[in-house]
């Protein structure tokens, strides 16, 4: 039995083709039944998102296992993936993963939606039970690995992306976002995605403004928020602190006069920061000379984010040293799964215990006290262990109740490494 | 007392800098929270300075201010007592390593003068000297890091509106909160100057027979103080916030070094009576 990943990611696949492979949670879950009923799956996981999609597999053949995923994979989406995949097995398998949960292999290098996604994965192969021991080790082990990631060093330290930068010039203007008033001008994608952020930073008054009413009621729903008029415009900006427009138009929303105005009505030279996410600009540039209003466009925010994730690449090297130290860990329980590694490990365990015991006893004792206290010792120690040893050897590693029987074996005994994988709780 | 005087003088350059360092060596980490041991040795530090203060005053019967080298170790108790108080409302610590390397710097100074007379000049043994003196001292401390605050907000200001990001966007807390506490730290300064104006004009009554409104330098001074309470009213009473806000205090701060060096130099000043401007 071993590990292997099959997959395809943003390094190896277009966008058009990795958004025909993905699979969404209800898919997924059936995705996953389907597959460990065919022969060569014994465990299996799928992470799915829109940059890459993995189905982790515990099988004794990986090349059908391989082979049989990817018809179904193209069968389903009717898509030929060709030239675009990548296996890893064993070590490599798991590393991958670890390297996955930590940001390492992201897109937006270190960005934190993964680490949720990962745990998504591991939900989904539990609820199709499709989630065994070995795969239910490894999951909790990519999950430390990112966590650990994301605490011990700066990889997710910083804005990775527009929205999020949006949000950290706002904190760093105004503080603690909770008493600040924000305004989002588009209520799309990624006035949603904003919408979010600045909920998640604290921001509790949110004003929402679309030419689609019901798309702003939505959002004002969601985040506890307001709905104003597209035609109100000016006296929702003089109210506001923060304003953030991402509206998809040729014209822009937001002229000079219009903001001129508003800051006539808010006076006393308060800061007000306009965050321009739409393509094309949907505020008039000469907006940023007026005094105390901070305006940044799409293009202002990439020098940000281009500072940021040179940072986070510079943090590189301690995420890897963190994937493998965890891989190690997971690597050196997976070894010991093997029933001769378990039949020694007990020997030794049993035979230390022995030795412990007999150190406690033997003051005091004649030299033929002590010939007899180790031969009768031994003999216990050989009758007792002789059934347990026998039932090891049984044990077939290659198959998912072998695997089981050791694992528990193992737990039985105290025969893991304190601070292996098993120790671990998600 | 005399001996425990003796050995808080040695030490105290050294607690200082150590209290420095470890502000400077927190301030250039990038990872995970402040750490808790530069406040507690700034705590023991000031706790330190504050008995060294009282020691002094029972030994010699006034407080160290009879030499331009005793003053300095009294400007640098006030510079750590006044960047306390900030810390304490704010916990931020931009300007830590900047003003505690001035506390330093004062402190070793004042160590390397001469040791100090038992009776220096007789006004510094009365009360309301004192009290005038010290909340003086206290009072330009807290506008001198009032007005280190509004210029580093300047700075964040001028690189936020040009979209720069690099030491400053990194390392200085938000505009806001360096708005607020370059009036917190002039509104430290202003308290203690009123005490210090206060104690002042009743000191001058008994000391000098011509108006208080006849010296050039208590004028100008009064000025600045004006200058201040306009700035901190506009805040605190008329909503004003952000860049305007700050300048006000800066040119408040302008005044008073106007008032502190400039006008005395030129127009002559009877503030000097005590031997001390």
């Amino acid at each position: 039995m071993q590990l292997s990943v099959f997959g395809l990611s943003h390094r190896t696949a277009p966008l058009e083709l990795r958004e025909r492979v993905a699979f969404l949670e209800g898919d997924a879950q059936s995705a996953l039944g389907e597959l460990v009923e065919r022969e060569p799956f014994t465990e299996a996981a799928l992470l799915s998102t829109c940059n890459r999609t993995e189905l982790y597999v515990a099988t004794a053949t990986p090349d059908d296992a391989e082979r049989l995923w990817w018809e179904f994979a193209c069968d389903r989406r009717q898509v030929d993936v060709a030239g675009h995949t990548y296996r890893y097995e064993h070590r490599d398998c798991v590393q991958h993963l670890c390297r996955v949960a930590a940001g390492a292999d992201s897109m937006v290098l270190g960005e934190t939606g993964i680490l949720g996604q990962v745990r998504h994965a591991q939900e989904w192969a539990a609820r199709a039970e499709t989630l065994g021991p070995l795969l239910g080790k490894l999951f909790p082990a990519a999950l430390r690995s990112g966590k650990r990631a994301r605490t011990e060093t700066a990889i997710g330290q910083g804005a990775g992306s527009h929205a999020r930068a949006g949000v950290a010039l706002a904190a760093k203007i105004f503080g603690k976002l909770g008493h600040r008033r924000g305004l989002i001008i588009g209520a799309g994608e990624t006035g949603a995605h904003t919408a979010s952020h600045l909920s998640e930073a604290g921001m509790t008054s949110l004003r929402f403004a679309n030419r689609t009413r019901n798309r702003a009621e939505e959002l004002a729903t969601r985040y506890g928020g307001e709905v104003v008029d597209f035609e109100a415009l000016e006296e929702a900006i003089a109210a506001a602190d923060v304003v953030v427009t991402a509206v998809a138009s040729p014209e822009r929303v937001l002229t000079a006069r219009t903001i001129r105005a508003a800051l006539e009505r808010r006076g006393r030279e308060r800061p007000l920061l306009i965050v321009d996410l739409g393509v094309p600009r949907n505020v008039e540039p000469e907006v940023g000379s007026f005094r105390s209003l901070f305006l940044y466009s799409v293009d202002d925010l990439e020098s940000l984010i281009a500072l940021n994730l040179e940072r986070r690449r510079k943090e590189l090297p301690k995420v890897e040293a963190i994937v493998d130290e965890e891989a190690s860990r997971y690597v050196e329980w997976f070894t010991s799964l093997g029933a001769t590694p378990t039949v020694v490990a007990l020997r030794d365990h049993a035979e230390r215990l022995r030795q412990e015991s007999l150190t406690k006893y033997r003051k005091g004792a004649s030299p033929e006290e002590l010939e007899r206290m180790e031969q009768f010792s031994r003999a216990l120690l050989n009758r007792m262990l002789h059934d347990p040893l026998r039932s090891i050897r049984s044990c077939d590693p290659q198959t998912r109740e072998g695997i089981d029987h050791l694992d528990w074996t193992r737990r039985l005994f105290g025969l893991g490494a304190p601070d292996g994988p098993e120790d671990e709780t998600e | 007392m005399a001996n425990f005087l003796i050995a808080l003088d040695s030490w105290l350059p050294l607690a200082l800098a150590a209290t420095t360092i470890a502000y400077g060596i927190d301030f250039r980490r990038t990872d995970g929270p402040p750490r808790a041991l530069p406040t507690w040795l700034l705590r023991i530090t000031f706790a330190a300075m504050l008995a060294r203060f009282f020691a002094f005053v029972a030994v010699y019967g006034r407080p160290a201010l009879a030499s331009p080298t005793e003053a300095l170790g009294t400007i640098a108790l006030a510079i750590v007592v006044v960047y306390g108080i900030l810390e304490a409302l704010h916990r931020d610590r931009s300007v830590a390593f900047p003003l505690l390397s001035l506390a330093t710097i004062a402190k070793t100074a004042a160590m390397l003068g001469p040791p100090p007379a038992p009776v220096a000049n007789e006004l510094l043994t009365q009360t309301w000297f004192g009290f005038h003196a010290m909340s003086a001292i206290l009072g330009y401390t807290g506008f001198s890091v009032g007005a280190v605050y509004a210029v580093l907000f300047l700075v964040l200001y001028s690189r936020l509106k040009r979209h720069q990001f690099g030491v400053f966007w990194d390392r200085l807390p938000p505009l806001d909160e360096l708005a607020t506490m370059a009036i917190r730290g002039a509104g430290l300064g202003f308290v203690f100057l009123t005490l210090a104006m206060v104690a002042g004009a009743f000191g001058w009554s008994r000391l000098l027979d011509h108006p208080v409104w006849q010296d050039p330098k208590v004028v100008s001074t009064f000025l600045a103080w004006l200058a201040y309470a306009i700035g901190l009213g506009l805040y605190h009473f008329g909503g004003w916030r952000g860049a305007r806000c700050v300048w006000i205090t800066l040119v408040a701060f302008g005044l008073m070094i106007l008032s502190s060096w400039v006008v005395p130099a030129l127009l002559g000043s009877s503030h000097g009576v005590s031997g001390l401007s």
